[in-house]
């Protein structure tokens, strides 16, 4: 199935900050999550996928249609949550519902009053006189209900209180089983990652570390508790603490173990925190 | 025209948001005006040259400034300098071309009802103006005006496209701007040996059909150019 959103060799520098080369591709019924320490350039990702910003090289097709091209009309399958949401300070929930549903022609009004109800959303007030967990909860309920084929959430649950979280959690998980659609999700919280991401594009420093398949990433990585630890390298060692040894390639150090008798006395699967940490260590 | 239907409907979300404000705002400028044009005998008389900066102003600047602040042109992130609107539409499905003809709409709705109502209250107060213009030459004066008013006064519509200005060089380019309109006035005074808006009148009354030609396709013109480099600064501009 071709992909719905195909970025090659994209770079744009910004002051001292060089992103890229990126390449990545979005296909459809799957959730990618961008991970990335602080300022890896994920907003700005997500930004240059919505024509926001220029790219110094690199291509970015939206759809077949080239993002930064003449034809805008793909922006009718994209809804796009901003970190820092810009320009609807002086609007009451109503306006903007109002607003942003007559722009898209599958607009679910029922999930927009069920995302209300659930968020317990004061819709007669202005945005910008909400609290930042409230103002996120109104940004997510005129987002999902959208109902286009691609979301861009940019960091979607950091306000959000810990029912909430879950509620939309649900909510996104019902969305995406509904129709056939795809979500590029950037998060810090890895209960996010966990529960959600079938990929994760890990950044570091504007530069692309890796795409992953989350559970073939889970799998790749593994702590043993040794009897002894081996003086030199382990094939696959990604770090040693004492009596453990953390691999990256589980099948070459099981090996090494077998072959030079280092009894395993246990050993365990990585959780994502653990893995996301040392790859942008 | 249904580019120009939806920039209509964008924009009526702006205009109703703060209309209260915008209409005390206007009564308030409305009444000072009134006030102030009633000393437009004097200028009239003895060349008071507060007048050609007041009507400058009005034409030019003015419209930007009655906008609500929350709408004006604000610092974001870094050296990012532009108009909230034009971030929040862009991340929705509005085509640039939309969006620049929503900005269009909101800032004519901040120019021409104020301008037109002091060139109206002009007729009204003063009578030296009353004697000295007929209905053609008045015509032609309003022309001129509105003229001057797209010409030079959407500059600062386009200018809301806005892009990432270094602050130490806008200030600097203000205040070349600000030298550089007291320079072209002065330049103005010592060549013509009248006011700006003395000399506006002159033209109405001496060639009003020639005036109304040359206001309408400056008008025209300046409507369509200024759009365009709205377009190429909004594609040229980061918005990050």
């Amino acid at each position: 199935m071709p992909s719905w959103i195909e970025i090659n060799g994209l770079q744009k520098s910004l002051d001292d900050f060089q992103l890229g080369p990126i390449s990545l591709a979005i296909e459809p019924g799957t959730i990618t999550a961008l991970v990335g320490n602080n300022g890896s350039g994920k907003s700005t990702l997500l930004k240059l996928v919505m024509n926001l910003a220029n790219a110094d090289a690199g291509t970015i097709e939206v759809f077949g249609e080239t993002a930064a091209g003449k034809d805008e009309s793909w922006k009718q399958k994209l809804a796009f949550h901003p970190q820092k949401i810009i320009g609807w300070d002086a609007y009451t929930g109503t306006t903007l519902k109002e607003m942003i549903s007559s722009l898209y022609g599958e607009w679910d009004e029922a999930l927009f009053e069920r995302m209300v109800g659930l968020f317990d959303i004061p819709l007669d007030k202005r945005f910008g006189k909400l609290s930042q967990g409230m103002q996120q909860k109104l940004s997510l309920a005129l987002a999902l209900p959208r109902n286009t084929e691609v979301l861009i959430l940019d960091e979607p649950t950091a306000f959000l209180d810990i029912p909430s979280k879950r509620h939309f959690m649900d909510l996104l998980i019902d969305w995406m089983d509904a129709k056939e659609r795809a979500v590029i999700i950037t998060s810090h919280q890895t209960d996010d990652l966990r529960k959600l991401a079938d990929y994760i594009f890990v950044m570091r420093d504007g530069k692309a570390i890796g795409h992953y398949e989350k559970e073939a990433l889970l799998e790749s990585y593994r702590r043993y508790w040794l009897d002894r630890l081996p003086d030199g390298s382990v094939p696959g060692e990604m770090s040693r603490d004492r009596q453990q040894i953390i691999s990256g390639d589980p099948a070459a150090t099981e090996h090494y173990f077998a072959v030079q008798n280092i009894t395993v006395i246990d050993h365990a699967a990585l959780d994502l925190e653990e893995i996301i940490d040392l790859l942008l260590k | 025209m249904h580019t120009w239907k939806q920039a209509a409907w964008l924009a009526g979300f702006e205009l109703k948001a703060r209309i209260k404000r915008s209409l005390l705002m206007l009564a308030f400028y409305t009444i000072v005006g009134f006030i102030f044009l009633t000393s437009f005998d004097n200028y009239l008389a003895d060349n008071f040259y507060a007048f050609d900066l007041l009507f400058l102003l009005l034409f030019i600047m003015f419209p930007a400034w009655m906008k609500p602040k929350i709408f004006q042109m604000q610092k974001m992130d870094g050296d990012l300098w532009t108009v909230p609107a034009v971030i929040m539409l862009q991340q929705l499905p509005v085509p640039k071309a939309v969006i620049v003809k929503s900005r269009f709409i909101i800032h004519s709705v901040y120019s021409f009802p104020y301008q037109l109502m002091l060139l109206v209250m002009l007729l009204v107060v003063s009578s030296s103006f009353r004697e000295m213009i007929t209905p053609l030459s008045y015509t032609a004066f309003v022309a001129i005006w509105l003229a001057v008013s797209v010409a030079l006064g959407f500059a600062m519509a386009a200018s809301e496209a806005g892009g990432t200005f270094d602050t130490k060089l806008l200030a600097k380019s203000m205040i070349y701007l600000v030298l550089g309109v007291a320079v072209f006035y002065a330049a103005f005074q010592w060549l013509a040996d009248e006011g700006l808006i003395y000399w506006t009148i002159g033209m109405a009354q001496n060639w009003p059909m020639l005036s109304i030609g040359v206001s309408l396709l400056t008008i025209y013109a300046g409507w369509n150019y200024w759009q365009r480099v709205m377009k190429k600064d909004i594609e040229k501009a980061d918005y990050l």
